[in-house]
């Protein structure tokens, strides 16, 4: 009962701010298989409430029954082929064995389809978005063989070709489980800023003008490098920068470096160090006596509610919490940890419709 | 309420054991009846069809070929796969009903020549319509399209495509939505 209702809120904020319809989200819903007699009933009444409710779900079941007939179209057979081959997170049954040559060249047509390749390429290669929203996580293998994993609210362009593989991370933050290639260097292009690495992994975060770096195994270089993301036409007559540059800040296991404009701070710590600054793969952040500003500014980079911490006299308060990202769009969970914090701490919520802001209490 | 079901189901006994496929039906209909009703009565919103509806999805299954395969899936993906037999069904009957109403206009109104220019621009209208919807899947972002293109064509359970793309179940749930609605918004920007 509470579940259904839990989801039935959270659509509900969804329908207003995405602007879609109850009835796409009683379809979506069904179809999960998990509907409750709870979520049942509500929509039955939903549906009796209004003859134009019930003609926009028959709508938005006929559409979807309208799908079937795409099935069998060649351009939705190669693009749901290259989703499928993107997201080739568990083993496959043999139902979803395609082989390797179906791969490149679906790999292909859905990159056509999506981005920015040119035509005049040859097709072992291709240029591919990848991006996600707030509060979503999501990992991919790439066609090398390596897999990135995108935290909250990120997008990457992955541009590989014969000579090098180039990540241009837009915005976010990635977690990369390189795939050795001595004959390929892989730089992620982050800012002005290039880290680059044979085979090994570790993560780049940019936020605005900051950019952080943590090695979890092998090593890396960053280069300071003005030298843009290039384009298709510019990367022909570019210097051949496939092998690593030397001359860069080398970072090993265990580091953590932040650059932020010129400035840099590197801390050489212990895997233990990175792992903390990774935990958000496992789906979980935790914080030892960090101030309250960098704490809920963390926790608005998963959730669309967003909390501000409006008095600077709490701004550096040092707390502890531990946020379930996968629960960090629930309202529920967000409430819960701002009403222990206000147990805890001398703080005070406002509640806002579509914010929390956070003051001292007054003593 | 599962015996019920399962009584009713004729069996292709000469290529499966007998007593297997039996026991698989059954174990189907006690594991998944409840869903599928629930399913087809929302789907059907209130319709009194369900009822035969229920009965004939598990007649088909019992057709299938290599059943026992299918049936030994995870609950979800079987699930999933009723769900998707159930939805054939009810799109065949919907275009049946379709056909027969266009049947008595014609016979009742129709001079034949108007029907003929009429059912032409149909034609082209649903052409037009399938390439406004195609065009829109394929505009979705990469994420949403996805998972709405492993839920909707490859029949994959959302808790199948959660575990592909390493997210949550209603997070999968969240993408159909906006699938929905964003082929949708683009239909009506079309004015059709």
């Amino acid at each position: 009962m509470s579940k259904g209702k839990a989801s039935v809120n959270e659509a509900r904020t969804a329908i207003v701010r995405e602007s879609v319809e109850p009835a796409e989200w009683f379809v979506a819903r069904l179809y999960s298989g998990d509907m409750t007699s709870a979520e049942e009933f509500e929509m039955r009444r939903w549906l009796d409430e209004d003859p134009a409710h019930r003609n926009a779900y028959e709508r938005a079941l006929r559409l979807w029954d309208s799908l079937e007939d795409l099935k069998n179209d060649e351009d939705i057979r190669r693009a749901t082929e290259a989703g499928l081959a993107r997201r080739q997170r568990t083993a496959f049954t043999s139902r979803w064995f395609i082989s390797a040559a179906a791969v490149v060249c679906a790999m292909f047509v859905g990159a056509l389809v999506v981005t920015v390749l040119d035509t005049m390429r040859p097709d072992t290669d291709a240029a591919e978005i990848f991006e996600t929203e707030i509060g979503e996580r999501s990992t991919f293998t790439l066609i090398d063989g390596s897999e990135v994993t995108l935290n909250t609210s990120s997008r990457i362009l992955v541009d590989f070709d014969q000579r090098q593989r180039r990540i241009l991370l837009d915005y976010g933050e990635i977690y990369l489980d390189v795939k050795r290639d001595p004959e390929r260097a892989l730089s992620v292009v982050a800012g002005n800023r290039h880290v680059t690495a044979l085979g090994t992994k570790f993560s780049v975060y940019l936020a605005g003008a900051q950019l952080e770096v943590a090695v979890t195994e092998g090593t890396v270089v960053v280069d300071d490098d003005s030298a843009r993301f290039p384009r298709r036409s510019e990367s022909i007559t570019a210097p051949d920068n496939a092998s690593v540059r030397t001359g860069g800040l080398v970072l090993t296991a265990g580091s953590v470096a932040k650059f932020v404009d010129d400035q840099k701070s590197v801390t050489r710590g212990d895997a233990d160090d990175v792992d903390r600054l990774q935990s958000w793969r496992k789906g979980l952040v935790r914080f030892e006596d960090q101030p309250l500003l960098r704490v809920m500014s963390e926790v608005n980079r998963y959730s669309q509610l967003k909390i501000l911490v409006e008095e600077s006299a709490i701004a550096d308060l040092p707390v502890s919490a531990v946020l379930d990202l996968d629960q960090a769009q629930v309202p529920e969970h967000v409430e819960l940890l701002l009403s222990s914090l206000e147990e805890l701490y001398p703080i005070k919520v406002l509640r806002h419709p579509d914010r929390y802001v956070l003051i001292a209490a007054q003593t | 309420m599962s015996s019920q079901a399962s009584n009713v189901i004729p069996l292709r006994k000469e290529r499966e054991g007998e007593t297997a496929v039996e026991s698989a039906l059954q174990r189907l209909a006690d594991e998944h009846e409840m869903a599928l009703r629930r399913f087809v009565r929302v789907r059907l919103a209130g319709h009194p069809d369900h009822e035969d509806l229920v009965q004939e999805v598990f007649l088909r299954v019992a057709r299938q070929d290599r059943l026992q395969e299918r049936l030994s899936r995870s609950a979800d993906a079987v699930r999933s796969y009723l769900f998707s037999i159930a939805t054939n069904i009810i799109r065949d009957r919907y275009r049946q009903a379709l056909m027969r109403k266009k049947h008595d206009e014609v016979i009742n109104f129709g001079s034949s020549m108007e029907d003929a220019a009429c059912s032409a621009e149909d034609i082209v209208s649903v052409q037009e319509q399938r390439d406004i919807i195609k065009s829109a899947i394929l505009k979705l972002t990469p994420s949403t399209r996805d998972a709405f293109m492993m839920s909707r064509f490859e029949g994959l359970s959302y808790r199948q495509i959660a575990d592909r793309m390493n997210i949550s179940v209603s997070m999968v749930e969240k993408h159909v939505m906006r699938a929905l609605s964003g082929i949708r918004q683009r239909i009506d920007r079309h004015g059709t």
